[in-house]
């Protein structure tokens, strides 16, 4: 006995020879008894083992209880080192009420720690935006009747901010463009090109009273703005973003429905089907506005995949993309992209392997730090090129720190064996849908569901802009995020004599116009790609008189400019707006 | 922390940060063995099962986690959690996929180790002590009579012998016990 324990320990070692070895693999399979005498030992190894490693993890237990409770320490200090603080200049600021030095000290500290904190993020000096030439010339291509009223105003619900400004607001109301009328007959399926060459569907009954809810019949008078030049969107006071996020537009529209003067909206299942004139765009999606203190704010609508999927409207042919869904393998699998090591396997090794790089990569500590309760699911779309590889990564509306965590992971795919369309590779898109759990109901972190695979013969155009419908009336854009990679900054500055001024910024690389916030004496832009090529712009009204100011500016930090404003006749000022028409096209 | 940062606490021999790191997933196995009906030491004592047969696992050559650690250690978790309480019917444990098979397989595979764990335990400090230093650490015989003070090797070697066939005496007792 005593010996087969030596053996079996000399074989455990891998101290016996080639022969010894075999020998003794060859007798595990004859001498049953032999065989138990193995396997309990190593049973007893193991079971010997267990009490190094439990003691390995109640060791790492109690370091993370410490940690745990170093954190709240620290917290707790951090509090009081900031009372004690707030004690220490509150006190100091007693004793020099009336010196004006250390307030200035305290401000210029301020601001240094701001230059550092954006210098510590990410120095990437690549731009994922392709920039395109963006609005193709407006066709003008009217195909129903339309008689241009000229006197209405859109009855927006406005509230004043700052009457100066509010003086601007609504002079710039008065110049701007006016809306094409339209009546239709709500009966019957109406389609139509705007002035601009937008299209419009709209489905027969699809209207019901705002007040009454009552479905209307016959005649209706639909007002619409179409909104793709710069001089209109600067005229009807419009921006582009959504909360804190930049977007680029690829045209907005103002779509109103009345019947005898009494307000419509659509009925819950209609939809508008719009087809912007934005040829050369890619992954536009479907905002509607929302005005807040006279700015306007864009919401994401739909989830991302219904846009993708109106997007690929269209025939199975060469040129137009095609969905497929994966389960259904329509597809050879030489024609989706393909992890590599899938070749010759079935379409379901290239998607769980797309899902284990999720479920490996994904930080779930996230999912804690944002208090997802039960499931979340998420849309994305992974964009591969020709090559293969990932080139952009759309998610729907998700918290910041959630989808800068789904780019990462899926960015970080592995380059793939791209789609093929006649034996020649071509871009293609997935559409992969993630659930995260907070694991209370199910098994599961981070779960990729059934993905969709979606075929770019072609990358980059879509042929006749972009189709998206839309469930409501009122303000729609066409827009899509800017993810640009450049460092951010905060953008605030001093504009001398802008008293009362409509100041904006305009973006020459993208269709981009951000609004200002004025705090103080400055102008805020919140936070902005650093050297971005911009249009400063301003607009002010003094009495009867008009004034603009413009100047061509880098962003980068600066503390005051002079946009020069010279005095300008309504007129004048359409024109000055109109020149800048080309800054979009 | 991600998967791959801890994958690589693990493959570096960081292993206590790595355990540290995965502690953190603790409160959320606690939730789940509280809402089955068990206590937090149950919840303890599960979650230090989980541990052991993801170390154990990760050191196989052969093994891959497929999920995140947080899943697998949630599955694990959990059929550990059922095992204890005796929870599974024929009918479930006939439909189980291939993935939750190899995970029941190594929790039973552990539960014989836990006994000879406990075997291991109830020997002499002496005994115990012993025996960790020749099968854990590797020392030799004679390495192990000097810091021990045995007289000679072949004494440290006697001595440690009868400590494991005494151990698996106790282990072989415990083994008829629970299986009658």
């Amino acid at each position: 006995m005593e010996n087969y324990i030596d053996l079996i320990n000399a074989y455990l070692n891998k101290t016996l020879s080639q022969a010894e070895v075999l020998e003794f693999e060859k007798r595990l399979q004859i001498d049953s008894e032999f065989t138990s005498i193995y396997k309990e030992h190593i049973v007893f190894l193991n079971g010997i083992e267990r009490v190094n490693i439990i003691e390995e993890i109640s060791k790492a237990k109690q370091n993370y209880i410490r940690a745990k409770w170093l954190k709240y320490f620290g917290i707790t200090i951090g509090i009081l080192l900031i009372s004690i603080l707030a004690y220490s200049i509150i006190t100091k600021s007693k004793n020099v009420e009336n010196s004006i030095l250390p307030a200035n000290n305290i401000i210029e500290f301020v601001s240094d720690s701001i230059e550092t904190e954006s210098e510590d993020k990410v120095k990437i000096p690549i731009d994922t935006i392709s920039i395109e030439n963006v609005i193709s010339k407006p066709k003008v291509n009217i195909v129903s009747k339309k008689e241009v009223v000229d006197t209405i105003l859109i009855k927006d619900d406005f509230e004043s901010v700052n009457s100066t400004e509010m003086d601007i607001i609504s002079f710039l109301k008065s110049v701007e463009q006016a809306p094409q009328s339209i009546s239709i007959n709500s009966e019957e399926n109406f389609e139509m090109t705007l002035k601009e060459g937008t299209k419009i569907s709209i489905p027969k009954d699809a209207f019901i009273d705002v007040k009454t809810g009552k479905s209307v019949s016959g005649e209706i008078d639909l007002k619409i703005k179409e909104y793709y030049k710069l001089s209109d969107i600067l005229l009807a006071n419009l921006s582009t973003k959504s909360d804190d996020r930049l977007l680029e537009t690829g045209g907005m529209l103002y779509i109103e429905a009345n019947k005898n003067g009494s307000k419509l909206k659509l009925k819950p299942e209609k939809e508008l089907r719009i087809v912007f004139n934005n040829r050369g765009k890619e992954n536009m999606q479907l905002f509607e506005g929302e005005k807040i203190d006279d700015n306007i704010n864009w919401v994401l609508s739909n989830e991302v995949e219904t846009n993708v999927t109106d997007e690929l409207i269209g025939e199975f042919e060469e040129v137009n993309p095609v969905a497929v869904s994966l389960t259904e393998v329509p597809f050879q699998i030489k024609d989706i992209p393909t992890y590599k090591g899938c070749e010759e396997k079935t379409n379901d090794c290239t998607l769980n392997k797309i899902r284990e790089h999720v479920s490996r990569k994904f930080d779930t500590d996230i999912i804690e730090e944002l208090n997802i309760s039960g499931r979340k699911r998420i849309s994305t779309i992974i964009k591969f090129d020709e090559k293969g590889n990932v080139f952009e990564v759309v998610t729907s509306n998700l918290e910041p720190l959630l989808e800068e965590e789904v780019n990462r992971v899926l960015m970080d795919l592995p380059q793939m064996i791209p789609a093929k369309k006649n034996g020649k590779a071509i871009a293609s898109q997935l559409l992969l849908p993630i659930t995260l759990s907070d694991g209370i109901d199910e098994l599961i972190g981070v779960k990729s569901d059934s993905a969709t695979i979606v075929l770019n013969s072609k990358l980059g155009a879509v042929d006749n802009g972009y189709t998206l419908n839309s469930p409501k009336l009122g303000w729609i854009n066409c827009d899509r995020f800017v993810r640009s990679k450049k460092r951010k900054i905060k953008y605030k500055l001093k504009i001398k004599d802008a008293e009362g001024a409509n100041v904006k910024m305009i973006f020459k690389s993208i269709s981009s116009v951000l609004p200002s916030k004025r705090i103080n004496e400055d102008y805020s832009f919140g936070e902005i790609p650093l050297d971005e090529d911009v249009i400063l712009l301003a607009i002010k009204k003094k009495g009867e008189k008009l004034f603009i100011g413009m100047k061509d500016v880098t962003t980068k930090q600066i503390s005051g400019i002079d946009l020069d404003f010279k005095e300008v006749t309504a007129e004048e000022l359409k024109n000055e707006l109109i020149k800048l028409n080309k800054a979009f096209e | 922390m991600s998967d791959d940062k801890i994958m690589g606490l693990f493959k570096n021999g960081q292993r206590d940060k790595a355990f540290r790191e995965l502690y953190k997933l603790y409160p959320r196995i606690e939730k789940l063995i509280l809402s089955k009906g068990g206590t937090k030491a149950d919840a303890n004592d599960v979650f230090q099962e989980a541990l052991i047969i993801l170390i154990r696992n990760l050191e196989k050559i052969d093994f891959k986690l497929t999920a995140s650690f947080y899943t697998y250690l949630y599955s694990v978790s959990r059929f550990v959690w059922k095992d204890t309480q005796k929870q599974f019917s024929k009918q479930e444990l006939q439909n189980l996929q291939s993935e939750d098979v190899s995970i029941l397989d190594a929790i039973l595979e552990e539960k014989k180790y836990k006994l000879a764990e406990h075997a291991f335990r109830k020997l002499g400090e002496r005994c115990q002590q012993l025996l960790q230093r020749f099968y854990l650490k590797k020392m030799t015989f004679k390495v192990i009579a000097e810091e021990m003070q045995f007289k000679s090797e072949k004494v440290a070697k006697n001595q440690k012998y009868k400590c494991l066939q005494k151990a698996k005496d106790i282990y072989r007792n415990q083994l008829t016990t629970v299986q009658s």
